[in-house]
């Protein structure tokens, strides 16, 4: 009698470390968060030449496996080039956005030299970044019109 | 149910306690700041009990006002000379970009090359002409671009870009190079 009881109770210790084990295991399958896979976002386009846009995330380009796919965008300064103009020489902030899909078209924009705003929000743009661009064309230049820039946790992250 | 009952009024009482407590701390803290604020909002007013020096107050009162507005309209004219003064300067930085940006755009002419500048943008253009009448841009332009770039002017650089962006969003040129358009 007093064996069979300590074999009940060993079984419920048994059967209740399980399904604290099951409990907790799920719960962190619950908590491990929403990603979106490596190759999801890869680069794409929308529009013509002279309105259209172009977007992805740098992980999602990287990930591909066509051996073309890139996108981003850089900022550059340039100042005088001699100390001859330095007094009248007016630095400027300049910048493009540029990707390339996986059949090796390309979509790119510049950045205006107004925009200096813009070089902030380029500033943001890391290696598991999602950017979108849109453009316009006018007078023979493409012109950013929108930059924007989504950091968040479930970005496809960047691999080697 | 008799032997909980001792232990359910000792813990009502406990939390009323606590309760008139945690009311009369907060009700303290707030008596607190509205003295502060009184005593603050008040101080001219408050400043003497006798009747000589009452009038006074109440003369210094009176002036008070058009003092502080006085004092207040010098402070506001000191912004406005402040705000004033960020305003020209927010208009001489965008004059000073569209400036630079009309440069750039406009592109360079011959007088603003040196030698090496004038050689570097004319093998540029050369590979840039080519590739666009090939329809494709490879790694041997790629290469050749990159090395004449680092003698253009930013200028030449620009139209040059430009000339290969417009083409590829018309998609008239195909990248094939390995490494990114970049020069």
């Amino acid at each position: 009698m007093f064996k069979g009881k300590k074999v009940t109770f060993g079984k419920r210790l048994l059967i209740g470390a399980g399904a604290l084990a099951l409990v907790a295991s799920s719960g962190a399958l619950a908590r491990a968060g929403y990603k979106v896979s490596p190759t999801s976002w890869e680069v794409s386009f929308s529009g013509n030449s002279t309105t259209g846009g172009f977007s992805g995330a740098l992980g999602s380009a990287r990930a591909s496996s066509d051996g073309y796919q890139y996108i981003g965008c850089e900022a550059g300064w340039f100042g005088p080039a001699s100390s001859a103009v330095t007094a009248t020489f007016t630095p400027t902030t300049y910048g493009y956005c540029w990707a390339r899909d996986r059949n090796g078209n390309t979509r790119s924009c510049y950045l205006s030299a107004h925009s200096n705003d813009a070089m902030t929000t380029l500033s943001t743009i890391n290696q598991d970044s999602y950017i979108g661009v849109t453009y316009f064309t006018t007078g023979g230049v493409v012109y950013c019109n929108e930059v924007w820039v989504d950091n968040y946790s479930h970005n496809p992250v960047k691999a080697n | 149910m008799s032997r909980r009952l001792p232990s359910l009024v000792t813990g009502m009482v406990l939390g009323a306690g606590l309760l008139y407590g945690a009311g009369h701390l907060s009700g303290r803290a707030r008596s607190d700041q509205a003295t502060e604020r009184a005593s603050v909002d008040d101080e001219p007013a408050r400043a003497e009990p006798s009747p000589l020096l009452a009038a006074a107050a109440v003369r210094v009162a009176a002036a008070a006002p058009s003092a502080d507005f006085a004092a207040v309209s010098a402070r506001l004219e000191r912004i406005e000379q402040r705000l004033d003064g960020v305003a020209a300067g927010a208009d001489a930085r965008r004059a000073a970009a569209a400036r630079a940006e009309e440069a750039l755009i406009t592109g360079a002419t011959p007088e603003d090359r040196d030698e090496h500048q004038q050689g570097a943008f004319d093998r540029a253009s050369a590979i840039v002409d080519r590739a666009l009448a090939a329809g494709v841009w490879t790694d041997g332009e790629q290469g050749a671009m990159r090395e004449a770039a680092a003698e253009m002017l930013p200028a030449d650089r620009f139209t040059l870009k430009m000339k290969l962006s417009l083409a590829g969003n018309e998609g008239k040129l195909r990248d094939t190079a390995a490494a990114p358009m970049f020069f």
